[in-house]
This record gives structure tokens, sequence and C-alpha cells, in this order.
């Protein structure tokens, strides 16, 4: 299990060292582009994770910008993506955006694109979603050919990885919010599946199955991205709480997609419907339901809500989550972090006091 | 009559206690179409700039850090949330019957206006405008167009009216009058010094009422009045402001020495729009698409390289505004290479437009004294 995890923390190094199998690499942020129709290209998709190593003056360029966007543009500047060929960023919250002008103008050697979906869901606004999508396909088509084959191929695959995921975790499905499913989920957006099937083979069902049933049940964790692995890890080890996420764009339901037909327009229709992405446009209604099912299932008793420093569009639903709660007599502990250096002894110790309380 | 008289009609009737039916709206929401069925806007963002021109701007923000808020969120949200607080006479606004906002100018309008539709009960209309890499494509100006009808149909639904293009049509013809002269009192800025406060003090009929016929009038007597005052006015050194002003500011901008000045600021431009098209929805697709804050980075650093040239500027400085993340990041970029590629003098201030907290009056005054010692 350390060895895997070791080894899902150095994605450079195994994605340099597979590099020959594909055309390139394409880096894409957030789950609103259906990623796997660059296999369609012989490009492998890579989902830009943070990088929650602190890099040390990431501060200097702007103060207030999201602190998961500001570790990741400096993450590019410390030559931690130098695997990236290509980048595809989505325009969905202003931080984004301003990170892809900002990667375009400093970075050499990477070639970027926005994707501009919609940010409301509705039939009508279907087309304008399949327009965008194809408008980066032509972009990607402007460098590689497309092969239908190909993108079948590719697609099979990862709905392979996607069924392994759920074999290896299937001893209770109810508890896959915690991290070893996070982790495995994150594997599965960024390795090349040879690699990422390999991994889930040598991995010891039992172990797994052990280390994920600890969670309890009357204490659940919320955050957007939260890819700070080790707070999850100090979250899911000492205090054996539930994780799961406001967007569920890393939700393992509803990944599989149809080989029958047009498997390209399956991609598109399939990647518009699915929770998380556009359909979360009515967001608080969405995550107040969910959250009314988890507290009702699992007796929660105590929600810790944890935001990334200046991520705007989540840290406005700070305050509506906490008076729904309280109304229900659940507590709320809410933290704003910043999203590189991991966790320090203040936060352990705000974690602890509440966790305590419970 | 002269410009103060319009305006404290145009405010009179801003603020009057009746109701005609209330939209709530961001600033750069296509109010035209709503101001042609009768509906008065009201703006939340105007009037947060005002409370944070109050005294009690700082209590008003503890407030709502206190009640739960993220302190972190736009401080004009921020501020707004602790409306009910403040006691000034313009406090008494009429609740919404329709809550509209778009992403032109912010994408945090949205989750801001969800706030207002747990509060009231009202769906929100939002208007989702793909960003504007130089023209929109003609799906692109399907989508935005489909939604405009959706607003009329919604405010047709809400209030029980019904949306007449000949009355729209009236209004446009207002908004054109005012943005035409708006357009030509910032161009008086390229030969005559004019302070940047009576910039942001004129804005208001821009903001709340460019459909009305009385705003024409107004700033045809503003015309009048800043050409009389200001004609042949100079300065030595000529500065360009980026971002926004600071509202708790008396001044709403720092200090400068005697012989430098801001000679032009984006911020008060944005009210520029491009009302260009063959049809009147042609139009206000291209007015509010094509916004500054909804144009790609390319076409920013264009603009305002022109600006660089045209108003003959010495220096820029940039406000990275806590508040905004859309401005944040381009402005940054926008200073970078008017720097680098450029070789123009450009400082960096980060603060924010509305909370006090984040201005560091002492080091931001020392910085600019600096900066302006180099020109």
């Amino acid at each position: 299990m350390n060895e895997y995890l070791t080894d899902t923390a150095n994605i450079k190094n195994i994605l340099l060292k597979h590099r020959a199998s594909y055309a390139a690499y394409a880096g894409y942020f957030c789950s609103y582009f259906p990623s796997e129709l660059l296999y369609g290209f012989n490009v492998h998709p890579v989902r830009i994770q943070g990088y929650s190593e602190s890099l040390g003056q990431r501060r200097a360029l702007i103060n207030y910008i999201c602190s998961y966007l500001a570790d990741i543009m400096n993450a590019f500047e410390s030559d931690h993506f130098s695997w990236a060929d290509h980048l595809i960023v989505p325009a969905t919250c202003d931080s984004l955006y301003g990170a892809k002008e900002y990667l375009e103008r400093n970075i050499q050697g990477i070639n970027v694109k926005m994707f501009r979906p919609p940010l409301k869901f509705d039939e009508g606004t279907y087309q304008f979603y399949k327009s965008s999508v194809e408008d980066v396909l032509e972009w990607m088509g402007s460098h590689y050919t497309f092969d239908d084959t190909a993108l079948k191929r590719g697609v099979e695959m990862k709905n392979r990885m996607t069924t392994g995921i759920s074999e290896l975790l299937s001893s209770d499905e109810g508890l896959f919010k915690g991290a070893v499913y996070l982790k495995l989920m994150i594997a599965r957006s960024v390795l090349p599946a040879p690699v990422f099937m390999c991994m889930l083979e040598s991995m010891d069902k039992a172990v797994v199955g052990q280390n994920h049933n600890k969670a309890q049940t009357n204490l659940l964790v919320l955050g957007p991205i939260c890819d700070n692995l080790d707070l999850i890890d100090y979250l899911n080890t000492d205090h054996n709480v539930i994780t799961r996420f406001l967007t569920s764009t890393l939700g393992l339901h509803d990944c599989e997609v149809s080989l029958e037909g047009d498997v390209k327009d399956n991609l598109i229709s399939h990647y518009f419907r699915r929770a998380g992405t556009v359909t979360s446009y009515d967001h608080y209604s969405k995550l107040i339901s969910e959250l009314d099912t988890e507290i009702m299932e699992r007796s929660v008793k105590g929600v810790i809500y944890i935001n990334y420093k200046y991520c705007e569009p989540h840290m406005f639903f700070s305050k509506s989550i906490k008076d729904h709660l309280e109304k229900n007599g659940v507590k709320m502990l809410y933290l704003e972090l910043e999203h590189s250096g991991g966790i320090d002894a203040s936060i352990q110790n705000h974690i602890d006091t509440f966790t305590e309380n419970i | 009559m002269s410009s103060l008289k319009i305006l404290k009609e145009l405010l009179d009737y801003y603020y009057s206690p009746d109701d005609p039916g209330t939209a709530w709206i961001s600033v750069f929401t296509p109010s035209e179409l709503l101001t042609s069925m009768d509906l008065r806007c009201f703006y939340p963002e105007n009037a947060a700039a005002t409370l944070s021109g109050s005294n009690k701007n700082t209590a008003l923000l503890d407030y709502s850090r206190s009640v739960g808020y993220s302190g972190n969120i736009c401080s004009y949200a921020l501020l707004y949330a602790a409306r009910s607080k403040q006691t000034s006479k313009y406090r008494r606004v009429p609740e919404p019957g329709l809550l509209a906002t778009a992403n032109n100018q912010c994408g945090t309008l949205l989750y801001w206006w969800e706030s207002f539709k747990k509060e009231y009960g009202l769906p929100v209309q939002f208007i989702n405008y793909p960003k504007c890499e130089g023209e929109f494509s003609p799906e692109e100006i399907k989508y935005i167009d489909s939604q405009y009808v959706q607003l009329i149909e919604a405010a047709e639904t809400r209030f029980g009216r019904r949306f007449n293009e000949k009355r729209l049509g009236a209004v446009m013809e207002n908004s054109l009058r005012a943005n035409k002269l708006w357009k030509e009192i910032q161009l008086l800025r390229k030969t005559s010094y004019i302070p940047p406060r009576v910039f942001t003090e004129t804005l208001l009929p821009m903001v709340i009422a460019k459909g009305e016929a009385r705003t024409g009038d107004y700033y045809e007597e503003l015309l009048d009045e800043i050409k009389a005052e200001y004609s042949g006015n100079t300065l030595k050194k000529r500065i360009l402001w980026l971002g926004y002003p600071f509202w708790f500011l008396k001044e709403k901008y720092p200090r400068l020495k005697d012989d430098a000045g801001i000679v032009m600021d984006i911020y008060t431009s944005h009210w520029i729009l491009d009302y260009t098209g063959e049809s009147m929805m042609d139009k206000l697709v291209n007015a509010y698409g094509k916004m500054f804050m909804n144009m790609s980075l390319d076409w920013k650093i264009k603009y305002v390289e022109s600006i660089v040239s045209e108003y003959q500027i010495d220096g820029v400085i940039t406000h990275l505004n806590k508040s905004c993340k859309r401005d944040s990041i381009a402005l940054f970029l926008i200073n970078q290479h008017l720097k680098e590629k450029r070789g123009l003098p450009a400082l960096v201030v980060e603060s924010d437009m509305a909370n006090p907290d984040w201005y560091n009056s002492e080091s931001i005054q020392l910085n600019i004294e600096a900066f302006l010692e180099l020109l």
C-alpha cells in the first residue's frame, strides 16, 4: 500500500517513463471535459492534481487567488509538470480562467486550450456544450489524427480501471468516501491504464478492506477538492472520519461509458449529464439534499467543512451549510486552509477539539 | 438645469418607496430588457459600494463574519449581508420580485445571487456568457440570445406584463445616448486633467439608470460643466489606474503627489459599452458579452495599450483586488506585459475595493511615492 502511495505521489517520473506509449500527454482540470475522447488521438489525459508539498515563493505573485491554483502555477514553474504537452483548462471559475492565461504566457513548451462549457444545465445548453467539446477536439485534431478504434480501446481500458476499483473495495461500498477510495480515484485519473491495472492487481484486498472499513459513521468531512493527502490521512487514520466531497467529481458511480453505438457521442452526452459536472449548476440544493441523506443514514453528529483559501465559489456555501446543519442539530467546524504545506499543529488542535466535543 | 439637480431627481426616483416591480440584478445584466417592461432595477453591488463608504463599514463586515460568513468572500457580498444593520435612508429597498445575474463581469455573482435565492425564495435568472476571444460565433450569439428571451419570459411571468419591442427601442435609445456621452466625458481626459473622483462620483446614473431619458440629460449637462471647469488642466506625471477604486476612501484613490495624477482609469470606462449589431438583441449581446471583464487577455492588453498611447501615460498603477478574482490575474499579467514588453513603469498594489481591513495605507502610500519618484 505504502509503495503504491509513494508511486502515485511521484506521478512525473511514472509519466516520463511511459511517454513512448502515447503520442502526447494532455493535462486537464476538473471533470467538465470528456477527457477519454483524447484516447482517440492516442493522447493520454492526466487530471492535474494539486501539489500539496510547499513550494515556497508562490505568494510573491498574487496573494489572494485560489491557493490550489497558486500551487499549480508554481508547480509548473518548478518543473513538476514537465511531462505535459498540452493543457485543457475549463473556464468554470475566475481563478481557473486566470490560471490558463497565466500558464499560457509564462510556461514554455505547453499548448494551452480553454474549454468553455455552459455553466448551467438544461436541454437547451446541450448543443452549446457539444460545440465547446468539438472546439477542443478540433484544436487537438490540428496536432494529431483521430481514430475511432483507439478511442474505443481507451474507453474500454478506463471502464476496466473503474470496475477494478469497485471490485477491490466491494467489501463495503458505503464507506467508499475514505482516503483509500480517494487515492485510487486520483490514480485512476492520472496513471496510464497498464500501470494502474498492475498496481491494482498487486494490492492486497484484505489489507485495503481492513484499512477502509475503520471509518466511524458520525463525523463527516466536506471539501471541494480535497487532494491534501496529509489532511485526509490525519482525518481518516487518527480520527476515522468519513471524507466526502461537495462536488462529486471523483465519484466512482456513473463512471462507466457505454461502448455501444457512437462512443464519441456517448461520452459527450454522458459527461454533460454526469453528477458533479455541469449538472451541478444548482450546487446548494444538490449539496443539501446529499447532506440530508448522509446525516439520516449515518447518524452524523458533526461536519468538518474544509475549504481551500480563496476558493470563492465554495467559500460562499459555508454560511448556508452551517445554518442548515445547526437547524438539524449537527455541529460544523469550518476551516479555510492553504492548499500546500499539509496541516500544522493549530489545525490539528482545531480538529481534535471539535471531534472530542461531538 | 445643473447636472446635480438632475442627479437628485434620478436618485429620488431610484430610492422612492413605491415598488413598480423590482428586479435585483448585477450591474452588467442587460437592464434595458427589464426597464422596457417598466421594472425598477436594483443593484446590490452598488449598494455595497455605498456601504463601504459609510463610517460603519468595519462594523458591518464584523457582523457578517460573526454570523458565519467567510471573511474571504467578495467584500461586496460580505458588506451587503449586514445591510439590515445599517440605518441610512437608502436602506428601504423593495424586496426583489425577480433575481437576475450573469458571469460576464465576475464568476462569483452567481453564488451571491444564490444566497438571495435562499433568502427570498425566488429562482435566479442566470445569463451564462461564453468568454469572448474577440468575436462571438453564431452559436454563441444564439446561446446568449436564448437566455435573454428566458429573462424576458421570466419577467413576464413574475410581473404579469408583456414585453414590447417598441418600448425596448426607446429604452435602447436612452442607453445609447448615455453611453455616447459617458464616452465623450472620458475622452476629455486625453487633453485635460480631471481628478478621478469626478468619475467615481458621476458614474452612478450609468450604473443604475442608463435606460432613463434623464440620464442622457444628466451627462449632457455634466459634459459642459466638466469642460468649463477642467479645460486646459495639465500634469507632469500621467498615471493610468488599472482595477477598482477604494470605495472606503474619501477620494476613492490613494493620494498622489502634486505633479502626478490619475489621468485615466479602466474601472469607470467599463461602462462604455459596445452597442453594435443589427438587431436590438445583437446590440445587447455585444454590449454585455463583450464588456472588458469578459474579454480575452490578448484583447485586454491591446485595449490597455491603446489607452497608454492615446492618453500619453507615463506610468501604471495596478490594484489587485482581493475581492475580484476575475481582475486579479488578468491585471497582474497586463501590468507584467506593460512593464516587460513596453518598458512602462508599473506598480502593483494589493488591497480590496470595499474592505478597509485589507488596505494598508502606510505601505501603499510609501510604495506609490517611491514609484512616482522613478518617473
